[in-house]
């Protein structure tokens, strides 16, 4: 078959064409394998409709058009109703998200919470073992609890008042539109910030509150930063208390200061120090006891046969006996 | 006309009551509305022809959201539904598309 045959013959075939009479929009028969391509585009309306056109109208007594109407009343209905509840179902999200997220909110609240409430719980408890071992201790061995206050003073138990520096850390600046996670602040820059502090001579650091002890640490989880386990925020608000002048020189001989100023110019992150006259440090928290020794003069349990040795011995490998 | 005007009753009806859909129903309910929709254009543009017709207006719309539905559900029993879901998808838009168009020379001649 020759192109032109095939031409003459797919315009002598109806079915191609335009359905309307006149059609405005005449389908150029070009080959029989477009003729589904053409069925698509230019005979979309259903051709139901011009074929109940054409067929010639059945005359019906007026209770059959009623009951036709109704039935057609009553479809119509069903399948607008049907619709319009498909698509509301639609523009809703399905209600299991939502409520697997609002459990979660919930829960995540609940918990929360009940951390807040224990770790009030814990400042209490820890205020009154301090009040009691004041008492204890004070009126009867002085030079001991001189000792006592001493460390928990350096370890971090307690809070601490007093003059220092505070750096702060900003990579917030200019919105948060930050998406290379590696232009904000990471552990790494609040390690290498504290040590410096440390080594500049500072008695107490804390980041953000969180108190840092001999025992912290300053790790990286993702994008998070934890200190102590506990995620910190920017902007993160390094506090030393100490020897200001002293701080302000070691930091500046440091390390830190170089590895400061080249986040600052690589990473467009803020960093400011300055000297605060008061500064007020809390406390890490209730220390844990992790060796114990009995004074060679104290009485030994009633038997007399138990040693300060034994009781070393006796104690947990990791000593966690609060 | 009593066919639009069920269709319209329903809606608000719909729309008021707010009836849930049962979640086994849920994967097949955007088809649905496509297909819906595609017979509310047909209608328009037969009703602009002069054409139309209450029950074939009914009986296309039916069928068009079973048969959309039909084969969403053959497509995923089959493992190919989405694939089924986008070719229902084409059609129907092609369709929606030339009617639309017919209906806006209907109305600009243009």
């Amino acid at each position: 078959m020759t192109p032109g045959e095939g031409r003459r013959e797919g315009a002598g075939h109806a079915w191609y064409g335009p359905v309307r009479a006149g059609g405005t929009h005449a389908a150029p028969a070009v080959d029989a394998s477009m003729s589904l391509l053409n069925e698509v585009m230019y005979r979309p309306v259903d051709t139901a409709y011009a074929e109940a056109a054409e067929r010639p109208r059945v005359e019906r007594s007026r209770a059959a058009r009623v009951r036709r109407a109704t039935v057609h009343l009553v479809l119509a209905a069903a399948l607008g109703a049907l619709t319009v509840s498909a698509i509301s179902a639609l523009r809703t999200p399905p209600p299991e998200a939502v409520s697997g997220r609002a459990l979660l909110r919930e829960q995540i609240e609940e918990r929360s919470a009940a951390v807040s409430a224990l770790q009030e719980e814990t400042g209490a408890l820890s205020a009154e073992i301090a009040d009691l071992q004041e008492d204890a201790v004070a009126a009867e061995n002085p030079e001991l609890f001189a000792q006592l206050t001493r460390t928990e003073l350096v370890s971090g138990a307690v809070a601490v008042q007093g003059p220092g520096l505070e750096v702060v850390l900003d990579d917030t600046a200019g919105g948060d539109t930050r998406t290379d996670p590696l232009s904000r602040v990471q552990a790494l820059d609040l390690q290498v910030l504290v040590n410096g502090l440390w080594s500049a001579g500072a008695e107490a650091i804390a980041i953000n509150g969180e108190r840092l002890t001999a025992l912290s640490a300053i790790r990286g989880a993702g994008q998070a930063v934890l200190v102590d386990l506990a995620p910190v925020l920017p902007p993160y608000r390094v506090e030393a208390v100490g020897d200001v002048r002293a701080l302000q020189t070691g930091l500046a001989r440091s390390g830190a200061q170089s590895h400061l100023m080249s986040i600052a110019g690589t990473y467009d992150i803020d960093v400011t120090v300055r000297a605060v006259p008061e500064l007020l440090l809390p406390g890490a928290g209730s220390s844990r006891l992790r060796f114990a020794d009995l004074p060679d003069d104290a009485p030994l349990v009633p038997d007399g046969t138990s040693t300060a040795a034994d009781v070393e011995q006796s104690a947990p490998p990791d000593g966690g006996t609060p | 006309m009593i066919a639009v005007l069920g269709l319209l009753v329903g809606a608000a009806v719909g729309l008021l009551l707010e009836p849930t859909v049962p979640s086994v129903l849920q994967p097949y309910l955007p088809i649905a509305v496509v297909a819906a929709l595609d017979a509310l254009f047909g209608g328009l543009r037969a009703l602009l022809d002069g054409t139309f017709n209450d029950r074939v207006f009914l009986v296309s719309f039916l069928s068009n959201v079973v048969v959309a539905a039909l084969i969403v559900f053959l497509g995923d029993q089959l493992g190919v539904g989405t694939q089924l879901s986008t070719a229902v998808v084409v059609v129907l838009g092609i369709r929606i598309f030339s009617n639309a168009a017919a209906i806006r020379r209907h109305l600009f001649r243009a």
